[in-house]
């Protein structure tokens, strides 16, 4: 919420003044306005015109008290038509302060308002460099010096220019934000102020070939026909098991224009990124596990109505091998209700899945006993010894995905270095042996071997095979969990 | 002003006296140009020290004012009021061969701050009607009040106006007239710098006096001399590699330290009780055999790279100035000597030089002293 | 070559220098720091002077200045042991009722000078005069002993034929209203025996005022021309600290090579910071010489700036010399560190040369003005003679830190 916006000059003989404020009186009293101000103006002055070196940049100030933040830019322009060679002003506005600095708890989140200040900065900058819209109106002098003798410029001469004062252009601002969010105000033929406040999000990483989208929602609810095409045959291939390689492949769109649609998706946060489901592939703990072995806020009971296996058709089981087929229709359905993101559909699927339930103390059991170099297959076989058939109760690659989410598991990934390309590479005479092995590129220990899969269209038994028959002296070639 | 001494300024009557002011065997300068285009400006700060600034508060000239400049050749400077107009003025016929019989050079002002087309088609007209009888002046043009201008629209205005002024001349069948353009300011050194060029068009065998600075260079290392006349701080030569503003402004306001110390340090006459003490033991010398130089000399090493700058008083008019090369102040003594000779022969070449007439008309100066021009010649403060 | 001799005539000083010498060393260790306000109303022209001074601008290139928001603080290194904080504080209204009120303690306690602008430009003189009452009642209560420095500033825009009339004019309005300021603060203060409305009473005399309290000097300045000089140096002339070790010692040397003047400036504001003057010297009917030499050898320094392409604030020649026949003869030479010096002294070769020498034998004399931790630790000699080269034999030995 805009708590109040003004607009604040630098004049040579008075010094700081305010010249317009919405609403009246809450940086400086105004006669006949019976309102406390939001903070001392004059403690606050120098930061609202400060000094040459911080001016033309982005400025925040909080009160004394720590009640309210002043976002302002204040704007010099240097030209020897001004009186003391420059024209210094500021619009800004006062929001409450954001807690603690940290931001996002209690209070408000400036970023969005920064855009704004930024944008009434550059404009109003602008429009004074082009036609002297601040410093030639009369209008534009300190509140307190400004007598009430009709000096409304609506109601000017007849033909002369007329325009609106900035202290109701400033109240439209303050009004169409907090209200709707954004505003569209003409200021004069030429010039129109149009903000709106947008939520802010980091950029979001890189997508790459190998990484496995998840929705986070249901998107088949929200897709309308005027979305992106690409965007809308993408979404139709997210199921939480194919890889962004073969979404692309599926959808028939360049693998480019895939990743930037998924990157699309993730900058508003509607999935996330995982990497492809294996039975040869490594999971491990990681700190996170301690929650969910304390099944803090109910986190066992929750990964149990995700990953036990529904209904009595026990044969369906392995769910992370179903890829093709009618089981895409099903997963589909199944990463919509994946944990904590909807709570409706959860607790539909735990009904079903309440009388095959899986003790808590055997998912933990479960979950605890992944760990660095032992696969999935050969943690699921050690089970099995046990006499727990896991594939019965528990579908497995869900239970890795719970985990990896909660961020209770991680993947251990797969890399292979070569000692003879790394010192190639060294000294710069690394080259890809002629007709040779695409796979020498890889061996630099940066490439997972999930990349290598997707990009070669290989298997990891495959690609072991050929690292077997590699022409290197014996022992040059190292594989590496990490 | 105080410092007007030396310039005997004379205010003529009337247009119409100016034949009988006429003045033999003195070279002419005549500054010509619209109203307003700095003419007199450009005087007063070259020939009466004028501060640059005080020159907003110069009245419109309404007649014709002269200036005679005595210095080691004596000039006429006439500062013509833009509104008179010389040629087909229906009320008053000028006596065009009084004017223009002697003239040495023609100096036309343009104000490039101004709307210049009906300067440059005046000047064009000038230029039409006296290149028939007196081919030989010297027009020099003036693209005045360039301070402030970027270098890329000088250029552009200087080119313009040269084109305009020759596609004219042409037309009129005139080839190769003797135009040159100085682009021009009073705020910096480019008025005195045009000034001097203008100047050193009329001395009378300025090569040999350019050769002898040239020999000087060589033979001290020096990089750059200048031979000044002091009161205006005009140039009247320099040695022959390329000219550069950057030592001109230097050696230009060496000068000017040199003459404000001597103002302030040389301005009262010494007790002779003071001559007495200075004279007994232990140095039973007369002062004036105590002293190297009888004329001034000055020295002085600058920061960066040790260059030396060196002045040395030629006579009551002239210095040399010079810029020297890093690390030669220790060959002082030496670089002394040659340009005591040097100095010895530019004497000379002024006396063989100057006009027989001249010394009738050049009475040195009286009056009481007390302007900075007046001590400038060093002879006037010897005690 | 007759003068062997040449430097007899002074050797006999050798002894009072020393003695000079080693009562300086009592004083040296302190380091002063002085609190500089720079006030006056917004436009008055604190800020170019101070560039001026301080930053080698020159008087146009001020006119690109813009206004000071708030205070500006510099810290000024004034020879080594004196460091100028200087505050200029901008002088708009706004401005100015934040000095009185919020910031008033901090702006106006341990002030060491005060300098106060007007502007003889100014339509609103009564309003000036109020706000200088008011500056002065703040100040007076807070920094008692500050000294006070009134600039009536701009007098180039006065007409020359009456510019010593509206300096008289002013200079008697100024002192009326410092002591309305002082009645001000004594009558805030019960048990003050002065009655408070003596001054007032009688405002016509400036003479009858009881403004005890206040060290208070006025100038008439420009930035065109050397007057800004003459004020600023008479404001630093009070801070330097052992200003009588360094003219007793300056006396010393004049006395010694046979000078007639000798000006020693601060380095960079080329302020003249001491002078010595000799009989003859006193003759020379240039008063206002010491603010002419600082201005012409500052606008000298920006010409070789321009040459050289060095910074403004950089060091310009190191040595200038200027023998003007059988008139007289003059040195300008780098001295310590922190100052240069400039002698004017009788002509003759031989008696310049052994001067030249002296002043560089003198320079560890001086030493202490480069800072409080140097000491004059290196001995070397003063007053060689000249003949026989620099020879160590005839010159006292400085004494040991």
């Amino acid at each position: 919420m805009i708590q109040g916006i003004f607009y604040a000059r630098f004049f040579p003989q008075q010094g700081t003044k305010i010249v317009a404020q919405s609403p009246p009186g809450c940086i400086v009293p105004v006669a006949g306005v019976d309102r406390a101000c939001l903070f001392d103006f004059s403690v606050l002055q120098e930061y609202i015109i400060p000094r040459k070196a911080f001016c033309n940049r982005y400025i925040t100030v909080n009160d004394p008290e720590g009640k309210y933040s002043v976002l302002g830019f204040p704007v010099s322009i240097p030209n020897p038509r001004y009186d003391r060679n420059e024209f210094i002003f500021n619009f800004g506005l006062v929001v409450e302060c954001s807690a603690s600095g940290s931001g996002s708890s209690t209070g408000v989140d400036q970023v969005p308002y920064e855009r704004v200040v930024r944008r009434l900065a550059a404009t109003f900058a602008e429009m004074e460099k082009q036609n002297g819209y601040l410093s030639k109106d009369q209008e534009h002098r300190p509140l307190e010096d400004r007598t009430d003798d009709g000096l409304d410029p609506l109601q000017g001469p007849i033909g002369s220019y007329r325009r609106r004062p900035i202290e109701s252009l400033l109240e439209i601002i303050k009004e169409d934000l907090n209200n709707y969010g954004e505003c569209m105000i003409p200021v004069d033929d030429a010039n129109t102020i149009n903000m709106k406040l947008f939520p802010h999000h980091p950029v979001p990483p890189e997508v790459k070939g190998w990484h496995v989208p998840v929705a986070k929602m249901k998107f088949a609810d929200i897709v309308d026909p005027t979305w992106d095409l690409t965007l809308q045959r993408v979404i139709a291939h997210i199921d939480g098991v194919s890889d962004v390689r073969r979404i692309a492949f599926a959808a028939d769109v360049s693998l480019e224009l895939t990743q930037l649609a998924l990157r699309h998706l993730l900058y508003y946060d509607t999935i996330l990124l995982l990497d492809i489901f294996f039975f040869g592939a490594c999971y491990a703990p990681r700190p996170g596990i301690h929650d969910f072995v304390a099944n803090v806020g109910g986190m066992v009971d929750e990964c149990a109505n995700y990953v036990c296996v529904v209904g009595a058709a026990g044969g369906v089981g392995n769910a992370g091998s179903q890829t093709e087929g009618s089981g895409t229709r099903i997963t589909v359905t199944d990463t919509n209700s994946k944990p904590g993101q909807n709570p409706a559909d959860r607790n539909g699927a735990s009904s079903i899945t309440n009388g095959h339930r899986v003790s808590n103390y055997m998912l933990i059991k479960l979950m605890t006993t992944f760990c660095v170099g032992k696969t999935v297959a050969e943690w699921l076989k050690g089970h099995m010894d046990a006499g727990f058939d896991v594939l019965r109760f528990v579908d497995v690659r869900r239970l890795v995905q719970f985990g990896v989410i909660k961020g209770c598991l991680y993947r251990v990934h797969k890399y292979v270095v070569s000692k003879q390309y790394l010192a190639a590479l060294v000294t710069g005479q690394a080259r890809p042996l002629a007709g040779g092995d695409p796979l020498q590129l890889y061996t630099d220990g940066c490439h997972t071997f999930d990349q290598i899969i997707t990009e070669q269209n290989l298997t990891d038994a495959e690609i072991m095979e050929k690292l077997k028959s590699f022409p290197a002296p014996a022992g040059d070639l190292t594989v590496i969990y990490k | 002003m105080e410092n007007r001494q030396l310039l005997q300024k004379k205010d003529v009557g009337s247009a119409p006296d100016l034949v009988a002011q006429q003045t033999k065997g003195t070279p002419r300068l005549l500054l010509m140009g619209q109203r307003r285009s700095g003419k007199s400006s450009i005087s007063s700060v070259v020939f009466h020290k004028l501060p640059p600034s005080e020159t907003l508060f110069l009245e419109s000239t309404a007649r014709v004012q002269k200036d005679s400049l005595s210095s080691f050749m004596d000039v006429q400077v006439w500062d013509f009021p833009g509104q008179i107009e010389l040629f087909d003025n229906p009320n008053i016929t000028f006596d065009i061969d009084a004017i223009f019989g002697e003239i040495g050079a023609l100096i036309w002002v343009i104000d490039a701050q101004d709307d210049y087309l009906e300067s440059v088609a005046r000047l064009n007209n000038t230029i039409l009607n006296i290149q028939r009888s007196y081919p030989h002046i010297n027009i020099e043009v003036f693209i005045h009040k360039v301070d402030g201008l970027s270098d890329d629209y000088k250029l552009d205005i200087q080119r313009d106006i040269t084109i305009r002024i020759q596609d004219e001349l042409s037309d009129q069948g005139i080839e190769n007239a003797p135009v040159n353009f100085h682009l021009t300011s009073i705020y910096n050194h480019s008025i005195f710098e045009a000034f001097s060029k203008v100047i050193q068009k009329l001395i009378p065998r300025l090569g040999q006096l350019e050769a002898m600075l040239t020999n000087l260079c060589r033979t001290c290392r020096f990089e750059k001399a200048y031979l000044f006349d002091v009161n205006t701080k005009i140039y009247i030569a320099t040695d022959s590699t390329p000219e550069d503003m950057a030592s001109y402004e230097i050696c230009s306001d060496y000068v000017d330290v040199v003459i404000d110390f001597t103002e302030v340090y040389g301005s009262w006459p010494r007790t002779q009780q003071w001559r007495d003490r200075l004279e007994q033991e232990p140095w039973q010398q007369p002062m004036e055999d105590q002293v190297a130089c009888e004329w001034a000399e000055s020295g002085m090493v600058l920061s960066d790279a040790q260059r030396p700058i060196m002045l040395r008083e030629v006579d009551r008019f002239l210095a040399l100035v010079a810029i020297m090369k890093e690390g030669s102040y220790e060959k002082m003594p030496q670089i002394n000597m040659n340009v005591d000779v040097v100095v010895k022969g530019l004497t000379e070449f002024f006396d063989i030089t100057k006009p027989k007439e001249a010394k009738v008309l050049s009475a040195p100066p009286t009056g009481p002293g007390g302007g900075k021009a007046a001590r400038a010649g060093g002879q006037l403060l010897r005690s | 070559m007759s003068d062997l001799e040449a430097t007899k005539a002074g050797s006999g000083s050798t002894t009072d220098l020393a003695a000079a010498q080693a009562a300086a060393h009592a004083q040296l260790k302190k380091v002063k720091k002085q609190k500089v306000l720079l006030m006056g109303k917004s436009g008055s022209g604190k800020s170019s002077m101070r560039s001026i001074i301080f930053s080698n601008y020159l008087a146009r290139d001020t006119r690109r200045l813009g206004a000071t928001i708030d205070i500006d603080l510099s810290h000024v290194k004034f020879l080594g042991n004196l460091t100028l904080n200087l505050w200029d504080c901008g002088g708009q209204e706004a401005f100015m009722e934040n000095y009185l009120s919020q910031q008033r303690a901090h702006v106006f306690s341990n002030v060491g000078v005060l300098i106060y602008v007007f502007d003889t430009e100014s339509r609103d003189v009564e309003r000036d005069l109020a706000t200088y009452v008011n500056i002065i009642s703040a100040l007076v209560q807070y920094s008692r002993e500050a000294k006070i420095f009134v600039l009536i500033h701009k007098m180039d825009l006065i007409q020359p034929s009456t510019r010593e009339a509206v300096f008289d004019q002013r200079v008697s309005v100024v002192r009326r209203k410092t002591a309305e300021a002082v009645a001000i603060v004594r009558k805030q203060k019960p048990g003050d025996q002065q009655q408070p409305s003596t001054a007032l009473q009688s405002p016509s005399s400036a003479d009858a005022i009881p403004d005890i309290d206040l060290d208070m000097q006025l100038f008439a300045t420009s930035i065109w021309d050397q007057s800004l000089y003459k004020a600023w140096a008479s404001i630093i002339h009070d801070l330097v600290p052992n200003l009588g070790v360094i003219e007793t010692q300056l006396a010393s040397l004049g006395v010694a090579i046979d000078a007639d003047e000798i000006l020693l400036f601060e380095r960079t504001s080329f302020l003249v910071v001491s002078k010595w003057t000799s009989r003859e010297g006193e003759r020379n009917p240039y008063g206002d010489r010491f603010e002419r030499m600082s201005n012409i050898l500052k606008s000298w320094k920006h010409t070789c700036s321009k040459f050289t392409g060095t910074p403004r604030n950089a060091e310009q020649f190191s040595d200038f010399e200027y023998k003007m026949g059988p008139t007289f003869s003059m040195f300008v030479t780098k001295f310590t560190t922190n100052t240069y010096i400039l002698v004017c002294m009788p002509p003759g070769e031989a008696r310049f040369n052994s001067a030249k020498l002296n002043v560089a034998a003198a320079r560890p004399w001086f030493r202490f003005l480069d800072g409080p931790a140097v000491g004059a630790s290196p001995s070397s000699q003063m007053l060689a003679s000249v003949g026989g080269g620099y020879s160590s034999e005839s010159g006292g030995q400085a004494p040991d830190a």
